[in-house]
């Protein structure tokens, strides 16, 4: 069994930030509600449609997943949002089925707010395979994504035994197997092989069924030697009925496996429907109701995950600039930064961490202004009206 | 919104003007028409201090007191010089140099006895300090 979802979470926690995962589309559904389903305690995850080419809208719904209500300048307001998930040390994870829909400028958009905020969203992304000779999808959102993200194929076929051996009799392709992750690995997820893979399979599966036909006879005559023919044969035509139904993607209970025939045959036709999450879902609230909760899925995760041979790479850590600002309001006003009180006005030597902070100045006759300021090294006196 | 590149350039454009400015409002002074470049000197400093460039206004406050040292002390530049220590309270008040603030406000209660505050409009932490200093 490939260890795809590791992989996933080793991608998403600590190579990268955001991976493409290069699956059919139709089994895209079935697996972001894997992804979702896995990822998705203590952290966050969302099932999202950002289809369409406009960017604000793209950031209206990541305001909306951050539950967060629009109004503003939706991009300065989210990502204020996500530097204050930072702060409280929280994430949120975006889980895109059609990915291939969305303008790659608003991807660009999305990593470059994940990368202002210190990772603080993470993407999943979904892509068909590349056509025969033609262009790459999944490297079209890579390129979009920028260098944090990384692509990870699941097209290619993973031989398993999930599958009945005699349904495929030679060597061929099957459909690979995605299990879950880590100690909740329970119900694996058939996904879906391409088109071409399934009619392989079923020119194989009937050359088997000609010549089993053709052999049964023989079988029945040596093994039982005077029973009827037509008795066994029926015994032996359920086996070769395709092991996964074509039109819907399966997620196969760990059922064990039986030694007889008819109770290996009994075991593939008893599939477990996965919780189909239709391509372009509505917002899925996973977890608990607060918003933002610790992120402690980066530790559990690497607890979970295999340990490599190498020692695990340590966390880094950046020192997070900080600048003097000196603000002032006429008439004075209590100011209070990111809902933290800072005195009076004049504030000559306030020292603030480089980025995006919100401010609510108080004047004297009650009247209140908030207002956004970003704070760098060469903007750093303010006045506020 | 603040801050803005437009706003940068405004600042640094009120930081260049004020530095082509004093050599010349020096030589005015010198020559006797003081009063009118002292007033220039402290409506710079005053929208210094709304920008919030305390250093700069505490900086141009400084070279603006040694050049109208020379003028005559007629009742104007008297008033001139007590805004001029009352600004520079306020910049010190920003950038925590309250030793320094209480210098400047007795200066300023010095020139001008009966100085006054308007409590509704002026920083507590100004208003304080003046206190402190007020006999």
């Amino acid at each position: 069994v490939t260890p795809v979802p590791s992989e996933i979470e080793r991608a998403l926690y600590q190579d990268r930030s955001h991976v493409v995962l290069v699956v059919e589309q139709r089994a895209a559904a079935a697996l972001a509600a894997e992804v979702v389903r896995e990822l998705r305690s203590p952290n966050r995850a969302e099932v999202v449609e950002l289809a369409g080419r406009d960017t604000p809208a793209a950031m209206h719904r990541l305001l909306a997943c951050l539950g967060v209500a629009g109004g503003g300048e939706p991009e300065i307001r989210a990502r204020i949002e996500l530097e204050l998930l930072a702060k409280l040390q929280a994430s949120l994870l975006l889980v895109i089925p059609d990915a291939l829909e969305v303008d790659p400028a608003v991807l660009r958009s999305l990593a470059d707010l994940s990368a202002a905020s210190g990772n603080v969203l993470r993407l999943v992304l979904f892509a068909e395979p590349a056509a025969a000779g033609g262009a790459d999808p999944a490297a079209r959102l890579v390129k979009a994504l920028g260098t944090g993200a990384t692509k990870i194929n699941l097209g290619p076929a993973v031989p398993t035994g999930n599958v009945p051996d005699d349904a495929s009799p030679g060597p061929g392709p099957l459909p690979p197997v995605v299990p879950a992750l880590g100690k909740r690995r329970s119900r694996p997820i058939a996904v879906r092989s391409s088109r071409s893979q399934r009619g392989r399979r079923r020119t194989r599966a009937g050359m088997g069924l000609a010549i089993l036909l053709l052999a049964a006879p023989v079988v029945i005559w040596t093994s039982s030697g005077s029973a009827p023919i037509g008795s066994a044969v029926p015994a032996l035509l359920p086996s070769l009925s395709p092991p996964v139904p074509s039109s819907t993607a399966l997620a196969s209970s760990p059922i064990p496996q039986p030694a007889g025939m008819n109770a290996r045959v009994a075991a593939s036709a008893h599939p477990f429907e996965a919780p189909r999450m239709p391509v372009g879902a509505r917002p899925v609230e996973i977890g608990p109701a607060p918003v933002r909760l610790p992120m402690e899925l980066r530790s559990e995760a690497a607890q979970q995950l295999p340990q490599p041979d190498r020692p695990a790479p340590k966390p880094s850590v950046r020192p997070v600039a900080t600048v003097g600002v000196s603000l002032n309001a006429s008439p004075f006003a209590e100011i209070e930064v990111d809902g933290r009180p800072v005195g009076a006005t004049p504030i000559g030597n306030l020292r603030l961490a480089v980025g995006l902070h919100r401010i609510r100045a108080t004047f004297p006759d009650g009247r209140r202004v908030d207002q956004i300021l970003e704070v760098d090294r060469l903007q750093n006196h303010f006045r506020i009206r | 919104m603040w801050g803005t590149a437009r706003a940068r350039l405004a600042g640094g454009a009120v930081c260049l003007t004020l530095l082509l400015h004093l050599p010349a409002a020096g030589a005015d002074a010198a020559s006797g028409t003081g009063v009118e470049d002292f007033e220039a000197a402290l409506t710079e400093i005053d929208e210094l201090l709304a920008e919030a460039h305390f250093r700069t206004a505490l900086g141009v406050a400084d070279a603006t007191r040694s050049w109208t040292d020379e003028l005559p002390a007629d009742p104007e530049i008297r008033e001139q010089r007590a805004r001029l220590q009352l600004m520079m309270a306020t910049a010190q008040v920003a950038l925590s140099q309250n030793a320094a603030a209480r210098v400047s406000l007795r200066r300023a209660l010095a020139l001008e006895p009966r100085l006054q505050l308007d409590e509704t409009t002026t920083s507590p932490k100004l208003l304080k300090i003046f206190r402190e200093v007020r006999p």
